[in-house]
């Protein structure tokens, strides 16, 4: 049978008939352990009787039933639940969905927490943020709406029933389309982040040749989120990838390196346990080790790692705290700790085969600048840069179409243009545009279709929320890039006198142009549309 | 109001919140007790049952030695509760974000969505609204000096220096400055027609405003990149200045290059410094008696000086822009928002014109 999309009555809502559900429908399970476990778990839970030929309505087939692995909840029964073609469609599923059954008659904190963590234990992946739960309790509703956040929703089934298949429908849209999926204001990664690929790519081979990189970008341009995914694709058991921010160390005039020494002595002294090796030379250092003995221990650790074949990267993000270039003097202020820290991380790297690291933040200027606190910068001209600009449209495409996926929304190319033009690609404006969208459609259809109109409808809105952000945003340029955020307001009041100026400032007009700030098409220059906002 | 809260913080996963005392007293309804649960600074770890955590006194941040270094650790911290399935949290604080120090990488104040009351409330209940009856003078006291100086230095620049309290067009404040104003729930925005007004009767804030100004003591955070561009600016316009008067006068660079009463008053301000007689041609530089004005005066007039190669018109931006600013330093006056950023482009602007 082809899969079939919903028709325009079942669009809007009206009609709505299990028949058309039924496209692409799943067979029953035909492995006679799974038939077993879930003959089982009906006689466990009689409702689910009821549950499974209601799915069977919609093509849908309970796939796996097993006893809930976790304590607190040895009682509850977790099944998979995988949706016909036409359901998992419309609702944006693309793998099975966790049910879970509680036996009490009061549902508690620790059956939801439990709901989550049963994702572990499952055979196979399921999709990570809904969970559907059954209970007696009268008020479960109340609770789990209580409990329920965007990270995780758990969609309440009544305790006496569905009266008809459509309900079940009708119950997951209510909860699936008001998630907002697109608003995230913290690092991301796994399924929740898109794009940059090629970048990735380049930064995992620099790794692996032990060339240190530097990863720079606007405020909330996505930088932690790139070294967090990148983590994630380089940690493995020949590879040990310390990702550290910087945010929370003391700050500058207060001398940051011995906390930071601190801290990467505990984190590699922890990994090296977790891989049985002893760790002794970082283990001996006093509790206040000079730069220069925290440099020979590591040295005695990395050989050590190497013995086993073991690579350590280390990722230093939030850089600006070491050098918060907007309250002393950054190449000649007091603070020779900070050069020569990095300086020992170079020469550990240039003389350990299993070592490197990178740094993360909004100014090239940690390895562009020759000097740093009144001594030779050890990063200049020897690390490498690489600057996070705006997605690309493809990659903001990406992302809106998948993202939208998940909250039953698809988008037609006038709203993906539309999306991309207000933002330029901008990782945060651009998912805070499509959530403040996504809010004003409706959500009494079965499926919704994000318009031209509907961007446009939400912009000014939407740019009065935002201004303090992009506000915030060019000031953080000004304070770290005060040649740049020259050239940006004499483009902003005196174009022509820009171009003069651009000419003699070229290293300046690449950091716009990388950063996302300026634009240039046919050898005119111009601010990209976050400016354009201010 | 609450359950808005809440869906707010499920939504946005991290909210800040301006207290003030309809939020105060929103906070208080049992309602909130139920849904909310409102921790203190010192508190290392979420509540267990689901509900949201309220970070009573966030603004407490401001008092430790170390405010960015707090914030810093503050966005470590909360960040690993909402890991670890804390549905959402939000910063109750009394003084708005632009009251904190910028931090120089990320900051939960930006990853924050700012909540209001129009958000919380419905639209009506933040545009249409006016105080009914006087607020409690001490309230308005700590609701007014829990702002900050940025914040003041607005409240100045509305109420004291353009006298405006209604119909005041947006565009003359930024964003973050609205924003604190609206947090502390002292005007209203009204968007359509753009602008906006006072919700307490001027005459009542005027007078704390004036009182917070005065009898603070504190410093703004951008005083000292302020002072250090002016300082930079001026011995840029000092140094060029005696280059070209060193070019057109030679060895009597220093006798002739003053015209008109400036000469005197060079004579009289080093006279009364040194404690001794000054002469022009005993001073090291007389041009460093000068004020920023008199420096654009001898700029302006002097023909040695040539306008410093610029067009008039650029010197005629550049005390526009400058001057004022240089006399809210001169004077320790309030900083307005802008100047860092307006110091910033004046210096950077004399060093392409290789002054």
């Amino acid at each position: 049978m082809t899969r079939r999309d919903p028709t325009a009555a079942e669009v809007l809502g009206e009609q709505i008939t299990p028949q058309g559900w039924r496209a692409n429908p799943v067979p029953a399970p035909r492995d006679e352990r799974v038939r077993r476990s879930l003959q089982d778990f009906e006689l466990r839970f009689p409702v689910a009787r009821d549950h499974r030929q209601m799915l069977q309505l919609l093509g849908s087939q309970f796939t796996y039933a097993a006893p809930c692995l976790v304590n607190n909840a040895r009682e509850c029964e977790v099944t998979l639940v995988r949706f016909s073609g036409a359901v998992e469609s419309a609702f944006g599923f693309t793998r099975e969905l966790l049910f879970l059954y509680s036996p009490y008659p009061d549902l508690q904190h620790r059956t939801f927490v439990a709901a989550r963590a049963s994702l572990r234990h499952l055979p196979r992946d399921v999709t990570p943020d809904l969970v559907v739960v059954w209970s007696k309790d009268p008020r479960a509703r109340v609770k789990l709406d209580d409990w329920s956040g965007t990270e995780f929703t758990a969609i309440p089934l009544p305790a006496d029933g569905l009266d008809d298949p459509l309900e079940l429908l009708r119950i997951l849209r209510e909860y699936v389309f008001t998630r907002d999926l697109y608003y995230e204001t913290t690092p991301v990664s796994g399924d929740q982040f898109f794009g940059r690929r090629p970048l990735l790519q380049s930064l995992r081979t620099d790794l692996r040749s032990r060339r240190v990189v530097g990863v720079f970008g606007l405020r909330k341009a996505g930088k932690t989120s790139v070294l967090e995914e990148l983590g994630k694709t380089m940690e493995s058991e020949d590879t040990v990838y310390l990702l550290r921010d910087l945010e929370s160390l003391p700050s500058p005039p207060d001398d940051p390196i011995p906390d930071l020494i601190a801290d990467l002595r505990q984190d590699v002294v922890s990994r090296m346990e977790e891989a049985g090796l002893s760790a002794r030379a970082l283990n001996a250092l006093s509790p206040a080790p000079s730069v220069a003995e925290f440099r020979r221990a590591l040295q005695d650790a990395l050989r050590e790692l190497a013995v086993t074949g073991i690579q350590l990267v280390v990722a230093l993000d939030e850089i600006e705290y070491l050098v918060p270039s907007d309250r002393i003097d950054v190449r000649e202020g007091d603070m020779p700790s900070v050069a020569q820290f990095l300086g020992a991380l170079r020469s550990l790297v240039q003389e350990n085969e299993n070592f490197t690291f990178l740094i993360s933040g909004l100014t090239s200027a940690m390895i562009e600048s020759g000097r740093l606190y009144g001594r030779p910068n050890p990063l200049f001209s020897w690390a490498k840069a690489y600057f996070l600009s705006p997605f690309n449209q493809s990659e903001a495409d990406d992302l809106a179409i998948a993202v939208g996926q998940r909250m039953g929304v698809r988008l037609d190319a006038g709203a993906l243009d539309a999306l991309y033009e207000a933002t330029g690609g901008h990782a945060f404006l651009y998912r805070h545009l499509a959530s403040a969208v996504v809010g004003e459609l409706p959500i009494d259809v079965m499926s919704r279709t994000m318009l031209r109109s509907d961007v446009l409808r939400s912009l000014t809105s939407w740019q009065r929320e935002i201004a303090g952000n992009i506000e915030e945003m060019v000031n953080h340029v000004r304070r770290y890039y005060p040649d740049e955020a020259f050239l940006l307001q004499t483009l902003q009041e005196d174009p022509d006198e820009f171009e003069k100026l651009a000419r003699d400032m070229p290293t300046e007009l690449s950091h716009l142009l990388r950063l996302g700030l300026v634009e240039e098409s046919q050898h005119e220059f111009a601010l990209t549309p976050v400016l354009q906002l201010l | 109001m609450v359950d808005q809260l809440v869906v707010r913080a499920k939504r946005h996963r991290i909210v800040f919140l301006q207290a003030n005392p309809r939020i105060s007293a929103l906070l208080r309804h049992e309602a909130a007790e139920a849904a909310l649960a409102q921790v203190g600074l010192d508190v290392a770890e979420p509540p267990q049952d689901g509900r949201i955590a309220v970070i009573d006194g966030f603004d407490r941040c401001l008092d430790e030695l170390d405010p960015v270094r707090e914030l810093g650790q503050r966005r470590d911290l909360y960040v690993s509760w909402l890991d670890r399935g804390l549905t959402g949290l939000c910063l109750l604080s009394s003084a708005p974000r632009m009251a904190y120090p910028p931090c120089p990488g990320s900051s939960v104040l930006d990853d924050a969505y700012v909540a209001h009351l129009g958000h919380l409330c419905g639209e009506l209940y933040d545009t249409a609204w006016t105080e009914p009856d006087p607020p409690d003078p001490d309230e308005l006291t700590d609701r007014i000096r829990h702002l900050g100086l940025d914040a003041l230095a607005c409240l100045d620049f509305l109420l004291f220096d353009l006298r405006l309290d209604r119909d005041i067009p947006l565009d003359l404040v930024s964003a973050r400055e609205w924003e604190a104003l609206r947090g502390a729930d002292l005007v209203a925005l009204d968007y359509t027609r753009g602008t906006a007004r006072f919700t307490v009767d001027p005459l009542l804030v005027a007078p704390v405003i004036e009182a917070a100004i005065s009898e603070s003591l504190g410093v703004q955070f951008a005083y000292e990149p302020v002072t250090r561009g002016l300082v930079e600016i001026e011995r840029r316009l000092r140094r060029a200045l005696r280059a070209r008067s060193r070019a057109a006068h030679g060895a009597g660079w220093r006798t002739q290059s003053l015209h008109g009463d400036l000469a005197g008053k060079v004579i009289t301000r080093a006279s009364q410094e040194l404690a001794r007689t000054a002469t022009l041609k005993s001073l090291r530089d007389p041009l460093e008696y000068l004020s920023l004005g008199e420096l654009l005066e001898v700029i302006a007039k002097a023909a040695w000086a040539d306008h410093l190669g610029c067009d008039p018109d650029y010197w005629r931006r550049f005390a526009q822009d400058v001057v004022p600013i240089r006399n809210r330093v001169g004077h320790m006056r309030l900083l307005r928002r802008q100047d860092e950023e307006r110091v910033a482009y004046w210096r950077m602007s004399l060093v392409k014109a290789n002054l």
